[in-house]
């Protein structure tokens, strides 16, 4: 039996795989823009018809390739918004394989938030990393080429994985339903780091700002909406209310931020920035009342809209001027003041600043972690936010464009690209407008009627942002530098670019003087056994000798006579 | 894959935009308020103002804590200095080109 459902991912990915074949570009880019926005119909519709399941049966096999509930639908409802504006930004871009890749990535991304059991889960999830590699590739560099090779072997280890634990869950519990996954199991403990990785746990994130960098302007969008994004939602699905969840939060926001604060390459401080905001989500699935989950919910919501919007701002500033270091740029409101406006506005959106999707998502999820008691995380989580205006609203969403005057005149971004990041800046602002609109979207509506807008509320959070933007600005008025001019701290990645190659060359060069020493012993040994058989069977070697017949009757007699003693003595 | 790789940057698509853009006037008055001499005195009166509230008015907060006068500004304070200060020694001990290491 085969109910496909009302599963908004079979469009997007039929569209996908024709758009690989489809040499027109603006018939490519109209009929995945299509396929996201009748997607985006059918999520409302869903609401109408009441349809909330789709079911492939193969043989025994059950697969719910499409569960319609609360925590889906918010997570269903952003990707696919996120693919109408990826879409968008990437108009001009006549690029057939990232096209397709790009909106099968999308569908994967949906197809995964929707799936009600294991092993669709983990076919979306496969797919996901599959297709997102070549938003990497696409750069061209030897440097994407290896970091894509990276960020593939990560991506496919978290899929075996999730694999694994998926199936010692079935063999346990004798389903493969993917709802409450108990933490304390081999399988539960499999599936958690498999969702780990593509979260950017600490010490499992080197992909995120390895990889990030060194996409496409185009790729590094669509890349920074889905992946982590579908953890977090596969984290709220199976882990919610696991107590260490709050510690890798907080470790993650607090981590990532000084991470952030010391990269110079502006994607990369974009990737770390990413991984902090992640860490919110992560303490909110960690506390896991209904009030945080609905919080972590709502922030990964709006996250992905700024998130979005500075990716596309970076996007533009590396395409029209060739880099994105902070090093290298500064002064560019004077040529691109459009981009400069959308960044300011990304940056005001992740500092949670009154009037903006991040301080009506954040606002919620703090009160949420408050209610259930942890004061202490929730002040860890004020100070990561603090930090969140220097790292990112400071130096990605106004340093580049007033900073110091590098002498850069770029033409300002495309008019594709300005249209993309006008509809998220004013999607961010919205939001924070009517914080309704996002609310209504929240997994448990029934805990959702909140007011962010309180006086009190509005002016502390006013202070918070002013205060780091003061600290900031009396640091570079004392010369203080945030940043080492095209430097970054060391990160995991120490692992494998330090640790890893030296004993990957190590072991080379130990390999090759066992090679060595091997074969000088092997050589001596054969070179005496060649010699002994050389001067046994050799023409003039010791059985080619010639011996004299009296001898040789001799030896003739006396082997004779010692078979006859044996014989005797054997008959005896 | 790896035969079609390089490692050259890609040059900037779009020319050289010799003159400034009509719409950057809007943020010019932005730009001088930011600039690194007056930038933190402007901040710091913005901050003043802010804090004024604190102390003409009782807040109610998630936590009692947060209830102290001038909780919000010392928080951001601290925590943009610890920030800072800290990644100094940090940028001086573990400093490392960003892609150090890569085999290419």
């Amino acid at each position: 039996m085969i109910d496909w459902g009302l599963n908004p991912a079979w469009f997007l990915l039929a569209a996908g795989i024709v758009a690989l074949v489809l040499n027109l570009v603006m018939l490519r880019k109209v009929l995945i823009l299509g396929a996201a926005l009748f997607g985006i119909a059918l999520m409302f519709l869903q609401e109408m018809t009441g349809l909330d399941r789709g079911i492939i049966e193969l043989g025994n096999i059950a697969l719910v390739t499409f569960r319609f509930d609360g925590l889906s639908r918010i997570f269903a409802l952003i990707f696919l918004i996120a693919t109408v504006l990826n879409t968008v930004y990437a108009w001009q871009e006549d690029n057939r394989l990232t096209d397709a890749m790009s909106a099968v990535y999308a569908a994967a991304a949906v197809g995964a938030v929707l799936a009600g059991d294991f092993l669709t889960l983990f076919i979306f999830w496969e797919v996901t990393a599959l297709s997102s590699v070549f938003l990497i590739w696409a750069s061209g560099t030897r440097q994407a080429y290896e970091a894509g090779l990276r960020y593939l072997a990560l991506q496919v280890t978290s899929g075996v994985l999730l694999l694994t634990g998926a199936l010692a869950i079935q063999n346990q519990t004798g389903t493969l339903s993917f709802d409450a996954i108990n933490p304390q199991s081999i399988g539960g403990l499999l599936v958690l780091i498999a969702f780990g990785i593509k979260a950017g746990f600490p010490l499992l994130h080197s992909w995120l700002p390895d990889a990030y960098p060194k996409a496409t302007a185009t790729g590094a969008v669509v890349l920074s909406a889905f992946t982590t994004k579908l953890a977090i939602y596969a984290l709220a699905r199976g882990f919610a209310g696991y107590e260490p969840l709050i510690v890798i939060g907080v470790v993650m926001a607090v981590f990532y931020a000084f991470m952030a604060l010391n990269s110079d390459d502006l994607r990369r401080v974009l990737a770390y920035a990413l991984a902090n905001q992640l860490g919110f989500m992560i303490v909110g699935i960690g506390v896991g009342t209904t009030m945080a989950i609905n919080g972590a919910a709502g922030h990964a919501f709006v996250s992905v809209l700024y998130t979005g919007l500075l990716f596309m701002t970076m996007g533009a500033i590396l395409m029209r001027t060739g880099t994105a270091k902070a090093s290298e740029l500064g002064g560019l409101h004077r040529t691109m003041p459009i981009t400069a406006v959308m960044a300011l506005v990304g940056g005001l959106t992740i500092a949670s600043l009154p009037f903006t999707g991040g301080f009506v998502a954040k606002a919620y999820l703090f009160s949420a972690i408050v209610k259930d008691g942890h004061y202490y995380v929730w002040m860890v989580l004020l100070f990561a936010s603090a930090a969140a205006v220097l790292h990112t609203t400071l130096r990605v969403g106004i340093a580049p464009f007033f900073g110091v005057d590098r002498g850069l005149r770029p033409a300002e971004a495309p008019g594709s690209m300005l249209l993309a990041m006008t509809i998220a800046a004013l999607l961010c602002l919205l939001l924070g407008l009517n914080p309704g609109f996002v609310y209504r979207l929240y997994p448990d509506v029934a805990v959702a009627d909140y007011n962010p807008y309180t006086l009190d509320h509005i002016i502390t959070q006013f202070q918070l942002v002013v205060a780091a933007l003061f600290v900031a600005a009396l640091a570079g008025f004392v010369g203080l530098n945030l940043t080492d001019q095209g430097r970054s701290i060391l990160d995991t990645d120490w692992l494998y670019r330090r640790l890893g190659f030296g004993v990957v060359r190590w072991m080379h060069a130990m390999f090759v003087r066992l090679a060595e020493g091997t074969q000088l012993v092997f050589g001596k040994v054969a070179a005496a056994i060649d010699a002994q058989m050389h001067a046994l069977f050799a023409p003039s070697g010791a059985l080619n000798r010639a011996v004299p017949s009296a001898v040789l009757a001799g030896w003739t007699a006396l082997i004779l006579a010692a078979t006859l003693l044996i014989a005797f003595l054997a008959g005896a | 894959m790896g035969a079609h790789v390089t490692d050259r940057r890609r040059p900037p698509v779009a020319p050289v935009q010799p003159y400034a853009h009509p719409l950057s006037r809007f943020l010019r008055l932005f730009d001088a308020l930011l600039s690194r001499r007056f930038g933190w005195i402007i901040l710091a009166c913005v901050l003043g103002a802010l804090s004024l509230y604190d102390l003409l008015f009782e807040r109610h907060d998630y936590a009692s804590i947060a209830e102290a006068r001038f909780f919000y500004p010392v928080i951001g304070v601290l925590a943009a200095a610890f920030v800072i200060l800290v990644s100094w020694p940090l940028r001086a001990l573990f400093a490392r080109k960003d892609d150090e290491g890569a085999s290419s």
